[in-house]
């Protein structure tokens, strides 16, 4: 598929194909893997991908998936992953312009539109001081599928959220966006490689800075926009734990000491 | 973790870079093992309670290490992850083989006893390879024999590794008696060695699901009174390993939860990996704490460099340089002398203390008297021969104990020693709590990690002593964390096997041919008094080798960053004669290269941010 919209970041279209509603009420983080993972050619059904991801105890039915567990699965069907905290929404941009497949943490109660009683709720609790990580963390995972910014003043983000129907490619804008990705540290997983069919190499590169430091309220610090996820570290090191492991045990020598 | 140790290797190479040095290898190394995040987690219990079955269905992998209906593992397993599921054979040292590969099907001519009676082949241990995912972040599953039973070596293997195990799974089930008096024996010497105990109880769906629970219960009141172990805090798990292989050939999520499988996992992944991992990375940071201080210092330098812009600054920025190299002849002339004498002196007494621990195991002591006193009492040549055998087990257990008892004792107070001599700087630790804890995984988390004041500032203010004091602390905790678990592992497997060899060597049979009882009680109570005279003065040597490993690794760590130190003071000034003579392009390079090192160094900070407070967060209030 030809992309000539320099203005839309990632290929929400092609991806909300591969969106499915999940079937249990806590296994966001599997069905967004599992999304990915589809993409990449792994023909497993959710059904299946929850009994691996619980049988390796990643995904525990009644309780739902770590953060930290989230890239598990993937790593199991060998498509490499890292993750990154603390990271902007340029991070978010270069992954998706790089054509990755790109999985957050959010909390769901600030992410959706639950009506005027519960907004209302949610201001209350952030006047309050309540809206942290600790208090109130991120309790479900959507993959970032694009970053439409064709309104400058308004960049939306497009999610595919297998939490309700009309998740597949549906939008935010960015600013409520930031504020239900904040309480999961601004944490998010994604592929080393680009998802096969979406190879973004012939679209020409987007200027971050303009609409970063518009809008979404936050400040690139200066002239040097800063590489909070450094993905060439989080790719350096999400390939790494197995190989470091297996690499001990390639001495000889030290099985001995263990 | 894995971006810890990432991070921490870039701060090693960067470092390297800035000072024109050899990247420390040995520092790679270290870090190398933390990143690999080895957790060893041992198997004990009772013969047949499904130990190995336990395991093979934690990995999912129904056939991984044998089972069978008769006695079964007569080795230790090592199971570690590998992309390609394989088996090597591993001999002792004495028999002269080297490793051998095998496949599954020879597992269990080399693995049991039905195969390999006695061990006459000669197997120190199976390495197996498996690619299972709960094994690729460091985890080493260690399958033991079974304790009690027909085989007395199944429990000398057994307590082999116990000390270095890092979590213990204790093996029951529901379908024999519950937890007996000899495996509450074997509880009690485990609690010695290792608080780290966890409890399986296997074949949960043989019985009823009451039945299962009134023997869950049973058990935990047992371990209540016998061991103190408080009921509702001891993980338990109920686990099924068929159930779990049925689910798998299935898909059946209900079926795998019944299995206790999940529950299991997620208290490994959730609770005891992060807890290990916790202490890695405390270590990690320990050591990598003054390569971090002193890249940033170098980098502050190199700035305040750039920017002496006129003759005037570039001469005091001299003047600073100056006084610092002679500060640093000073304290080398001065106050060095010292500190190795104190050192010196503090570890002989640290060894005096030491070898009292180990007098009970010194010739004509209490362990040699009570075997002595064993063999006197003999009534026949018979009974000799059985008390040989005994001795054969006693031994190295007690000589286990002791020397982790010692090894104990050289960590904790080598630390002490070394924070004292650092205490002379405003940055002391908090290591003196290590007196009251039993548990060094424990304390890692009570030190307050000092603050790392730049060398510069320091240099200005404080004697130069004290920035080295406080590096020697550091370098304590790596000396000391490297060093001393060689005492409890190299020297327990050494003694334990010097006391095989040098008691077991006797043959049964000399004995035997004996007709003369008194004859026979003489050879064997002979032997027994060379067997410790023997076993007494390796310790002694293994003791002085250790703290002679210590002393000298602090005085080569002192003298070596004091040579650093000299030899980065020589460049400064080579490099403020040539910023005299700087043009505008050159220092706009040099400018443009700082950043390009201050981004690299702030990308490495940020990435063990999270550690770092962490840690900070664990403080103790003062």
């Amino acid at each position: 598929m030809d992309y000539m919209d320099d203005t839309m970041i990632g290929d929400p279209v092609d991806q909300s194909s591969y969106w499915e509603m999940q079937t249990e009420p806590d296994n966001c983080a599997v069905v967004a893997e599992l999304s990915i993972m589809h993409q990449f050619g792994v023909d497993i059904t959710q059904d299946q991908a929850n009994y691996i991801s619980a049988a390796n105890g990643w995904y525990h039915p009644g309780g739902g998936t770590s953060p930290n567990d989230i890239g598990n699965m993937m790593d199991l069907y060998s498509i490499p992953n890292h993750s990154c905290h603390n990271a902007t929404v340029a991070d978010l941009a270069r992954e998706l312009q790089q054509g990755h497949g790109v999985i957050v943490g959010v909390d769901s109660d600030q992410l959706w539109d639950q009506g005027p009683l519960a907004e209302m709720k949610i201001a209350l609790l952030k006047g309050l001081g309540f809206d942290t990580p600790e208090l109130m963390p991120a309790d479900h995972a959507v993959v970032v599928t694009g970053i439409d910014t064709s309104d400058p003043e308004h960049p939306m983000v497009i999610l595919n959220d297998s939490g309700h129907p009309g998740g597949a490619g549906v939008a935010y804008p960015l600013d409520r966006f930031m504020d239900a990705w904040e309480n999961g540290h601004f944490s998010y997983t994604a592929t080393d490689n680009p998802i096969p069919a979406n190879s973004m190499e012939d679209i020409e590169h987007v200027d971050f800075t303009r609409w970063i430091s518009v809008g979404a309220g936050l400040v690139a610090g200066g002239a040097v926009l800063a590489e909070t996820g450094d993905i060439q570290t989080s790719i350096a090191v999400g390939g790494v734990t197995a190989s470091l492991v297996e690499n001990f045990f390639a001495d000889p020598h030290n099985i001995a000491m263990v | 973790m894995k971006e810890l140790i990432t991070n921490l290797v870039k701060a090693a190479d960067l470092e390297a870079k800035l000072t024109g040095e050899k990247v420390d290898e040995k520092l790679i190394a270290n870090l190398k093992m933390w990143g690999a995040g080895i957790f060893r987690l041992v198997v004990m219990g009772e013969i047949k309670k499904g130990k190995s079955s336990f395991i093979n269905a934690m990995l999912g992998v129904e056939d991984l290490v044998p089972v069978s209906s008769n006695v079964a593992t007569s080795t230790i397993f090592k199971i570690h992850y590998g992309k390609q599921r394989g088996y090597r054979v591993h001999f002792l040292a004495s028999s002269g083989k080297t490793p051998m590969d095998i496949n599954e099907h020879d597992l269990a001519n080399f693995g049991t006893e039905d195969g390999n009676p006695g061990n006459e082949k000669q197997v120190d241990f199976i390495e197996v390879i498996c690619p299972a995912p709960l094994l690729s972040s460091g985890i080493v599953i260690i399958d033991t024999p079974g304790l009690g039973g027909l085989f007395k070596e199944h429990k000398r293997i057994t307590y082999k590794y116990v000390p270095r195990a890092d979590a213990v799974f204790f093996v029951t089930d529901s379908v024999e008696s519950p937890i007996g008096a000899l495996e509450i024996e074997y509880l009690k010497d485990i609690l010695k060695i290792t608080p780290n105990l966890y409890f399986i109880q296997t074949k949960s769906s043989a019985v009823d699901e009451e039945a299962c629970a009134a023997r869950k219960k049973n058990n935990l009141a047992i371990l209540s009174r016998e061991l103190n172990l408080p009921a509702d805090k001891v993980p338990y798990f109920l686990l099924d390993a068929r159930l779990r292989f049925s689910a798998d050939t299935r898909k059946d999520i209900n079926r795998l939860n019944r299995s206790g499988y999940p529950r299991l996992m997620a208290f490994i992944n959730d609770v005891l990996q992060p807890n290990q991992q916790e202490l890695i990375a405390a270590r990690a940071l320990l050591h990598m704490k003054p390569v971090l201080a002193h890249i940033q210092e170098m980098l502050d330098e190199k700035r305040k460099l750039l920017q002496a812009d006129s003759t005037e600054k570039q001469q005091l920025y001299k003047q600073e340089v100056e006084t610092r190299q002679k500060e640093i002849h000073d304290w080398q002339k001065d106050t060095l002398p010292g500190l190795q004498r104190k050192l010196k002196k503090g570890l002989q007494e640290i060894q005096l203390a030491a070898s009292e621990k180990c007098n009970k195991l010194r010739p004509g002591g209490e362990v040699q008297l009570e075997f002595e006193h064993m063999m006197q009492n003999a009534p026949n040549v018979g009974a000799i021969i059985g008390i040989s055998e005994e001795i054969n087990t006693k031994l190295p257990e007690y000589m286990t104990q002791i020397v982790q008892d010692v090894a104990q004792h050289i960590r904790t107070n080598a630390s002490i020693l070394l924070s004292e001599l650092a205490s002379d700087s405003s940055t002391t630790t908090e290591l003196e709590k290590v007196r009251t804890e039993q548990n060094i995984p424990m304390n890692i988390r009570q030190l307050r990690i000092p603050e790392m004041r730049s060398t510069f500032e320091t240099l200005r203010t404080t004697v130069y002593g004290g920035v080295a004091g406080v590096t020697i602390a550091q370098i304590a905790g790596g000396i000391i964390g490297s060093v001393i678990p060689i005492v409890g592992t190299i020297a327990g497997s050494l003694i334990e096997g010097l006391a095989a060899a040098a008691w077991g060597g006797y043959q049964a049979n000399k004995i035997q041919g004996t007709r003369e009882l008194e004859t026979a009680k003489n050879m064997a109570i002979g032997q027994l008094s060379q067997c410790f005279s023997s076993i007494y003065a390796d310790l002694q040597q293994i003791l002085q080798r250790v703290l002679t490993d210590v002393q000298n690794e602090v005085t080569e760590h002192i003298e070596q960053y004091v040579r650093v130190r000299q030899c980065e003071l020589e460049n400064r000034m080579k490099e403020i004669q040539e910023r005299a003579l700087m043009g505008a392009d050159e220092r706009k390079e040099k400018e443009r290269k700082l950043q390009q090192d201050l981004i690299a160094y702030d990308g490495i900070m940020r990435g063990i941010s999270a550690w770092h407070k962490m840690f900070e967060s664990s403080r103790p209030a003062s």
